[in-house]
């Protein structure tokens, strides 16, 4: 522990700008969301024995933490039944690596198993005026497009894959169809996505039950700058300066030929004399 | 005067260490400030890849699926509280009593080149839209404007450059005024132009008034320096 802290240190020491852009990311740490996509079960979450959440209800998703990186054994049961319990379903040695963005999504495997998927959020940087879509298929359910405002976004997604494009911000109205159809089988939804954001969309429920949902997360931050502002093509303002400059010039010409014009006429005066 | 100009200009930016006499120095980029080491791009993989390092972004559950929030989880440390988009009204009109100078605000975006979006009357200023709002707590208020353009002439930003430190800016938004006092006015090389300082969204509430200046170059029909006015919020 010492040894990272000094690690940290040295390394802050030398970037002060790498302070500012990761202050929210302590050395050695990742965030961690939990979102639970299993219908109907209201469950405990435990990692490494510890319990990470309870009355864990199906369709929230968690404010994200930092949890130390490593490898995590999770364990989900049903609500109350201790750490010890039967597992609803279980991941061992998740690895959490330090800095990565997690979102750890307990869903149902396309034929309807639960089943735990860590997936590492996408936060490169998003170019300006855009945001990155990211859709998820966490439900039992087949092959399905995403569609944004009617039109095919994202094809042929299966559980438990992600697919994402980034595009242009504002709203969109989205929905999902059985790959390759119209046969609408989610929404449509407005979805909001906002500049510089990664916004992910889970699909989530069982197709056979009737019950597919949506589920939103927004990771804010990765907006960055437009590429210039080009404020002036008329070349007016410059052609107006370069001829108050001449204007000038000529002035100062004119005083000097006065001043020549002086001192001649004194000579020709003289030589009158 | 812009001797005095330059040298404030050097101390404006948050992360300039030591003002500097050289205005192409003043803003001149810092490609660290936008560097971060990412999660590597990999579709598809429900697995973490190993090895990658963070950003300071923030995680919000949200939207139309509507997850209702399970609250903070018993283990690990919270993050700060997510900065909510700014719910202020979005600014209308911008003016300088000083120099006579009023302008209609209108809200801008991104062009198709990447560069901030500016419509073509100079007559008129941009607001860049996906930045803060006057008012916000953090961040530069970024209001854009042509100094020329064919067909419409010379505009009132033109003017900018006869800013003196402590002038007083006024922008309105809803039914507020906002006051700024002038901090800086520099002309800097587009090249050497600090883009994410100009455009930032963090550090304390600032007004960025750009235009163009410098040289024009009849072939591109560019100028080559960018006008840049910082002003600091009055109360």
């Amino acid at each position: 522990m010492k040894t990272l802290r000094i690690a940290a240190v040295t390394v802050l020491a030398f970037s002060p700008l790498a302070l500012a852009t990761t202050a929210n990311a302590a050395s050695g740490d990742a965030t961690v969301s939990v979102l639970h996509g299993v219908p109907g079960a209201t469950v405990d979450v435990y990692a490494n024995g510890k319990a990470l959440l309870t009355n864990f209800k199906p369709g929230t998703l968690t404010d994200p933490v930092m949890l130390p990186a490593g490898d995590y054994d999770l364990k989900v049961v049903a609500a109350g039944a201790g750490a010890d319990g039967k597992a609803v379903t279980e991941a061992k040695g998740v690895a959490v690596p330090a800095g990565a963005n997690i979102t750890v999504v307990a869903h149902l495997t396309a034929d309807g198993k639960p089943v735990l998927t860590p997936y590492v959020n996408d936060t490169s940087m998003v170019p300006a005026g855009q945001a990155r879509l990211t859709v998820r298929h966490d439900a039992a359910a087949p092959a399905v497009d995403v569609r944004a405002n009617g039109k095919p976004a994202l094809k042929g997604l299966t559980n438990p894959n992600e697919a994402k494009a980034l595009v242009a911000a504002g709203t969109i109205k989205a929905d999902v169809t059985l790959a390759g159809t119209s046969t609408v089988v989610i929404g449509p939804a407005n979805l909001d996505l906002k500049e510089g954001t990664n916004t992910i969309v889970y699909a989530w429920g069982s197709a056979a039950d009737k019950n597919l949902k949506l589920a939103v997360q927004t990771i804010s931050g990765m907006n960055s700058a437009p590429g210039g502002v080009n404020a002036g093509s008329g070349g007016q303002a410059a052609a107006q300066a370069a001829a108050s400059d001449t204007g000038r010039y000529v002035a100062i010409a004119g005083v000097a030929a006065l001043a020549g014009g002086v001192v001649l006429f004194g000579r020709r005066k003289a030589t009158n004399r | 005067m812009a001797a005095a100009l330059l040298a404030g200009a050097g101390t404006a930016w948050f992360t300039r260490p030591a003002a500097s006499a050289n205005p192409a120095d003043g803003f001149a980029s810092q490609a660290s400030t936008t560097v971060t080491t990412l999660p590597p791009d990999d579709p598809a993989l429900p697995t973490p890849p190993v090895g990658s390092s963070g950003a300071p972004n923030r995680s919000t559950a949200s939207s139309s699926g509507r997850p209702a929030k399970a609250g903070v989880p018993l283990l690990g440390r919270s993050l700060p509280p997510v900065s909510e988009p700014s719910k202020l009204p979005a600014p209308t009109s911008f003016s300088i009593a000083r120099l006579g100078i009023t302008m209609k605000v209108r809200a801008e975006g991104v062009a198709g080149d990447g560069q901030m979006a500016l419509a073509p009357p100079p007559a008129d200023i941009g607001w860049y839209r996906y930045g803060p709002r006057p008012g916000d707590p953090a961040g530069a208020t970024v209001l854009a404007g042509h100094l020329d353009e064919p067909d419409y002439g010379i505009g009132p930003l033109v003017q900018l450059t006869n800013l003196r430190q402590g002038d007083v800016i006024t922008v309105a938004s809803g039914k507020k005024a906002y006051r700024y006092s002038v901090k800086s006015v520099t002309s800097i090389k587009k090249t050497a132009l600090d883009l994410s300082s100009l455009f930032t969204r963090e550090g304390p509430p600032q007004l960025h008034v750009v235009t163009c200046g410098g040289n024009f170059d009849q072939e591109t029909r560019h100028y080559d320096a960018n006008v840049v006015v910082i002003a600091n919020p009055i109360g």
